[in-house]
């Protein structure tokens, strides 16, 4: 007999079960199903009878719930709240559990969608470490430092005669990479405190040892905006930033750098050579006698102080840039920056609420596409071993 | 034994309805586990265990997906397989029902008939013993023996209806 064999019942056969059940009801069957009623009661008469004893043992336990003779878990008040483990879970996905604990999973989800929109939309920018700084100046933004000087850009081992003119440079330990670095800041600021963010700027730049190299500031309406080519100590780049960031919300921020270590050595070396030739020059000048060959020796060191100054100037430009970063600073007004810039208006609000969202729907999404397939891989996994236990089961029945 | 569906009591707690259940299908429960596996002594630790197990799982019980009656009847089948599948480890159940064990209710039914019946029913499969012992020996209603072999009704009609045929072919064969 197969065990899922699906076959469609005839007439006959419902006929006789009907009849099988009748006899067994008690109720009369027709004449021709006599012979299947008697064998229906002959098996039934068949039925094994449980003895008085294990009835009445059985019944015992019966009536104290099978608590102490279980090895399972036993049924009580203790075990209606902490019991097996089938219990438990179906106490944790009966609405009245799962309910809350759903709610309170999603309010978690969106406590931290919130907390990463704020963090990363500009609720204000994180400080970066301030190296070598002091207390603020009143009327400056914590973080600048009184005197800049911090060593964050390398700066060479060894100025070459003539470049000393440079900035501020920082005592450098061993051979040092020589790194030109730009950098452009894009902070939105509400419409109406562009002028002041604008004066701040001027302050700040000053204050970290630097200055604006120009500027453009532009108020009234939507067109208009700061921008500003500052130029910074590199050792104070990043303390700088920091304190410029909180003048609005940062829009956009970018760093490039370029390594000019090369540039710097070949410069030096055509110096120094320039410098012996022209040493050699002085000496052969002091040593002319005749004036023919005294001009030609002027004429040739005129053109070698030329190449020098040009050179020396090519290096100073160059250690400048090392010394101090170009910063592309942008202010950009912004009508929904209320929340960010410390205002709350509707507009901002709405703002705000539609990035919280935006976020909340990204790490749902995020976090459906981790769940999902875990769930899967559990679900396939349980549907794999209920199937084998089943069959394992019924492979028993018909080895039995 | 009984053939009339369980009524549902809603009104009651799980553990009443249970005691209830308990109270109405006990001698069911052990003449189908007896009848499945030939064998007294293991039937009533195996009945003890497939209550245990009721009474503990109360709460899972889902009325959607059958009677309380097919549920109880399922747990004992399982608790029957899977102590087949551990003695088939260790060795092959070799007790059988004596003869005595069977107390006829039918005074009326002759020794010859019970004998020839007996004899019918040692010549089937165990898939078919069970058939008979969930209909004959646990009174279930077909349905409720679809819901316990995990079988379509219509699947479950037309498997025991092979088999009683089976049983009367025996039968006349003895005769």
């Amino acid at each position: 007999m197969s065990r899922l064999e699906k076959t469609r019942m005839t007439d006959e056969a419902l006929r006789e079960l009907v009849a099988i059940d009748a006899a067994l009801c008690g109720e009369t069957v027709a004449p021709e199903h006599v012979p299947l009623a008697e064998l229906a009661l002959a098996m039934r008469a068949l039925r094994p009878r449980p003895t008085d004893e294990f009835v009445q043992t059985l019944d015992a336990r019966a009536a104290r719930g099978f608590r102490h003779e279980s090895h399972e878990a036993p049924v009580d008040d203790h075990s209606r709240r902490f019991g097996s483990a089938g219990e438990a879970w179906r106490r944790l996905t009966s609405p009245r559990t799962a309910l809350p604990v759903l709610g309170l999973g999603v309010a978690v989800l969106l406590a931290v969608a919130v907390a990463v929109s704020l963090w990363g939309s500009g609720g204000g920018r994180v400080a970066r470490p301030v190296r070598g700084g002091a207390p603020a100046a009143p009327g400056v933004i914590a973080g600048a430092p009184a005197a800049p000087h911090g060593p964050l850009v390398s700066a060479p081992a060894a100025r070459p005669a003539g470049a000393g003119a440079a900035a501020p440079t920082a005592g450098a330990a061993g051979p040092a990479r020589q790194v030109e670095r730009t950098s452009t800041l894009d902070i939105g600021v509400a419409q109406d405190s562009i002028q002041s963010a604008a004066q701040r700027v001027f302050t700040l730049a000053s204050a970290f040892g630097g200055y604006v190299k120009q500027s453009n500031v532009s108020s009234g309406g939507s067109q208009g905006g700061a921008s500003f080519d500052i130029r910074l100590p590199s050792s104070n780049l990043p303390s700088a930033i920091a304190a410029l960031s909180h003048l609005g919300h940062v829009r956009s921020e970018n760093d490039t750098t370029n390594d000019v270590t090369n540039q710097v050595g070949s410069l030096q070396r055509s110096l120094g050579d320039l410098q012996a030739e022209r040493s050699s020059l002085l000496r052969q000048l002091a040593g002319a006698s005749e004036a023919q060959q005294a001009a030609a020796l002027k004429a040739r060191l005129h053109a070698v102080e030329a190449h020098i100054s040009q050179l020396q100037g090519a290096l100073r430009a160059l250690t400048a840039r090392v010394d101090y970063t170009s910063l592309a600073l942008s202010l950009t007004p912004e009508s929904s920056s209320g929340a960010a810039s410390g205002d709350l208006t509707p507009g901002a609000a709405t703002g705000d609420a539609a990035r919280i969202l935006d976020a909340a729907l990204a790490v749902l999404v995020i976090g459906a596409a981790a769940v999902l397939p875990l769930a899967a891989i559990v679900i396939a996994g349980w549907m794999a071993v209920a199937l084998t236990r089943r069959r394992l089961r019924e492979q028993a029945l018909d080895a039995s | 034994m009984t053939l009339t569906v369980l009524a549902p009591l809603t009104a009651d707690t799980p553990k009443q309805r249970l005691e209830r259940l308990y109270g109405e299908c006990r001698d069911d429960v052990y003449a189908y586990l007896a009848s499945l596996l030939r064998d007294r002594c293991l039937a009533e630790d195996l009945t003890a265990v497939a209550f245990e197990r009721a009474f503990r799982r109360r709460r899972l019980f889902n009325p959607r997906r059958g009677s309380e009656r097919a549920w109880l009847f399922a747990i004992a089948r399982n608790a029957a397989l899977d102590e087949l599948r551990r003695r088939s480890r260790r060795t092959a159940l070799v007790s059988d029902l004596p003869a005595d064990a069977f107390k006829s209710a039918e005074e009326t039914e002759g020794v010859l008939r019970r004998v020839t019946v007996q004899a019918a029913l040692a010549g089937l499969t165990p898939r078919e013993r069970e058939l008979i012992a969930l209909k004959f020996h646990a009174g279930l209603s077909n349905p409720d023996i679809a819901r316990v072999l995990g079988v379509s009704e219509s699947n479950a009609g037309t498997l025991l209806h092979r088999t009683i045929t089976k049983l009367r072919k025996a039968c006349d064969e003895q005769a």
